[in-house]
């Protein structure tokens, strides 16, 4: 840097410091703030134009199908004799185990070991959760079929079609093999959607960052197989020559659009909630989930997924939203060892987050009773002595006292114990 | 003992005001899907998050202007309205910040068309003398947003950016969304235009110490 560039410098860091002086004192950026969050988000005209036209196109659609056609009745779904209601889980114990047979001729055979939930069903298709295992899925292809099939942190939309699909939880390892059609597959490594054509197979894993599409029959690696890496994180540094903005005004002169075209969202790669949670980045994690909506991620998670969907919304500030998580978990999972932790998160949700201490002490004595001598019951013990006292119940927090001091003289609640009993 | 306990709870896990907050996502990214997915805190953390960073942009480019707090309003209306076109989220920062010269670009422009226009007849006259700026401003810095008003508004801003925003000079190309070699070019022509005008300023002669020095970048 020459001597003239030097003193130019020095004289604007001068000039930026007496600007930021005077602006550490103003405040009135909250009046902006407010006029801000009250104006209206507009489209562009050009939007408005295609939304015109569109909403003109689809009323004309919606009068003609309504002249030809009354509305569909739900589908009905059933495994074996046994009418499959939302919700219901059903799973394969040995072959020849029967099908899910949808009415309107699609259907799905569980692979033995094979765990699945109907999570809706509607007049169009419908969205099965598959924990676990294996299925060979056949959609029919009917007008507007709109049939999903979530595995893990994985989803494969898919309107009419032939495949066999896979999921193993313990390492999260996905695969799918396309006999017919066409499908969608998101999730994960996948990011919002990889189209997969006939004849091509699909294997992705998410603790691997990878996923493969290859040509069936074609050997792992050879010349009709390509390894594919994932699509590129949003963290990735700009290649020369790549424009990382687009035109913010559309007036610049010599300012880059990018190549994207005007008001279509370029694509984005959705890191995994669970990723997200994983690494601590709770607030994160929420947010992905929130684009969907809470209650959608709990109706399609797995019984372990539950479980962390709770840690999430807990160490998010979401308490609500926990309290969805943990009991979903509670009811799907009855039984599990998670399930019997779920009490307990449900009890620290109520103390810590909703100060709801009666709440609290009913959902440790759960805790307690399903798991006696389980790995929290020191802790719960204590949380129940300090949730019955500050529920106003001296009484049993005493007693609840006496039993902490019992069982574990030198507790982490021994000194709160003891102040109660002084009492 | 217990209080304790639960002052420390308390501060690992802050209760929220409202059920219905989404809790700020930490990384930009995660903003611009909310944004995009028009969750309704979504707005409120965009500003919450690079509102001051906004307006220290602006204000550097601008100086002491009372407009000020109408461009900042203004780059988050386009930002909020455009954010579709954001290619690459985790750019929202140097985003925003190009939206902010543009901003100020088209009203200095408009400013400048003000001026040529008071030669024309009494009804196309523009808006009338602007307010008293919200600070007061050293002589030094009125003297160097007088020359800088007097200067070419692309290379006004480019010399904003990069002497008094202190900003390299990629960040400068990338906010006046221009290419490198571009900026240098708009650098050395704002660096002799600005020593040149900058001598009928008694205030800012000590600051210069005027010579004949070659600008940064080389020749023009």
């Amino acid at each position: 840097m020459n001597a003239l560039a030097e003193r130019l410098q020095r004289l604007g860091r001068e000039v930026a410091a007496e600007q930021d002086r005077a602006l550490s004192q103003d405040l009135s950026l909250g009046s902006v703030r407010a006029r801000v969050i009250a104006q209206p988000v507009r489209r562009p005209l050009r939007i408005k134009l295609w939304a015109s036209a569109a909403v003109l196109a689809a009323a004309a659609a919606g009068i003609a199908v309504y002249g030809f056609s009354r509305p569909r009745a739900p589908l009905a779904a059933s495994f074996g004799d046994h009418p499959l209601a939302v919700g219901e889980w059903v799973s394969a114990t040995e072959p020849g185990t029967p099908h899910i047979r949808f009415s309107d001729g699609s259907e799905v055979a569980l692979s033995p070991g094979s765990r699945a939930r109907l999570a809706t069903l509607d007049s169009v298709g419908a969205h099965l959760v598959l924990e676990s295992g294996a299925a060979d899925v056949r959609v029919t292809p009917n007008h507007g079929a709109r049939y999903r099939v979530s595995l893990g942190p994985f989803a494969v939309d898919v309107t009419g079609t032939r495949f066999d699909v896979g999921f193993r939880p313990s390492d999260e390892l996905f695969t799918l093999t396309l006999h017919e059609g066409k499908v969608v597959v998101s999730g994960c490594v996948l990011g919002e959607g990889r189209t997969l054509l006939a004849g091509e197979s699909l294997s992705a894993s998410c603790r691997a960052g990878h996923f493969e599409i290859s040509a069936l029959g074609a050997e792992t690696g050879g010349g009709a197989s390509a390894a594919v890496a994932p699509p590129p994180a949003p963290s990735a540094e700009p290649v020369p020559g790549e424009q990382l903005l687009a035109d913010p005004m559309g007036d610049s002169e010599g300012a880059h659009n990018g190549g994207q075209p005007h008001d279509q969202a370029p694509a984005v790669v959705v890191p995994s909630w669970q990723g997200l949670s994983g690494q601590g980045r709770f607030a994160d994690a929420y947010a992905v989930i929130a684009l969907d909506g809470f209650e959608a991620a709990v109706s399609r998670a797995s019984v372990t997924e539950l479980a962390l969907l709770g840690d999430t919304a807990r160490f998010a500030g979401k308490p609500a939203d926990a309290l969805t998580a943990y009991q979903a978990l509670r009811s799907r999972g009855a039984g599990t060892a998670a399930a019997k932790q779920a009490a307990f998160s449900i009890a620290r949700v109520h103390f810590d987050q909703r100060a709801a201490y009666a709440e609290a002490a009913r959902w440790f004595r759960t805790y307690l009773a399903e798991q006696p001598g389980g790995p929290l019951a020191r802790e719960a013990q204590g949380r129940l002595m300090e949730s019955l006292s500050r529920a106003g119940d001296r009484v049993a927090a005493r007693k609840v006292a006496e039993q902490y001091l019992a069982q574990y003289p030198h507790g982490p609640h021994e000194r709160v114990a003891r102040q109660l009993l002084a009492r | 003992m217990a209080k304790k306990d639960s002052q420390a709870v308390a501060e690992l896990l802050p209760l929220r005001k409202s059920q219905s907050e989404l809790p700020a996502p930490e990384s930009d990214e995660l903003l611009v899907l909310s944004l995009r997915a028009r969750h309704p805190d979504a707005g409120t953390q965009l500003f919450d998050r690079y509102a001051p960073h906004v307006r220290r942009v602006l204000v550097r480019v601008m100086g002491p202007d009372s407009e000020i707090l109408d461009l900042v309003h203004d780059v988050f209306v386009t930002a909020l309205e455009s954010v579709n076109r954001l290619i690459d989220p985790k750019a929202l920062r140097a985003w925003l910040t190009q939206i902010a010269v543009f901003t100020a670009r088209a009203r200095i422009r408009r400013r400048v068309r003000g001026r040529i226009l008071r030669f024309l007849p009494f009804s196309e006259l523009p808006e009338p003398e602007l307010p008293p700026p919200d600070f007061e401003a050293s002589q030094a810095m009125q003297a160097v947003y007088r020359v800088l008003d007097a200067l070419d508004t692309d290379q006004r801003i480019a010399f904003a950016l990069r002497f008094v925003a202190g900003m390299e000079l990629t960040e400068v190309a990338a906010s006046c969304g221009v290419s490198l070699a571009t900026i240098k070019r708009r650098l050395a022509r704002a660096q002799i235009s600005f020593t040149s005008m900058a001598q009928k300023e008694p205030a800012l002669s000590e600051w210069l110490a005027l010579g004949a020095v070659a600008p940064e970048g080389g020749a023009p």
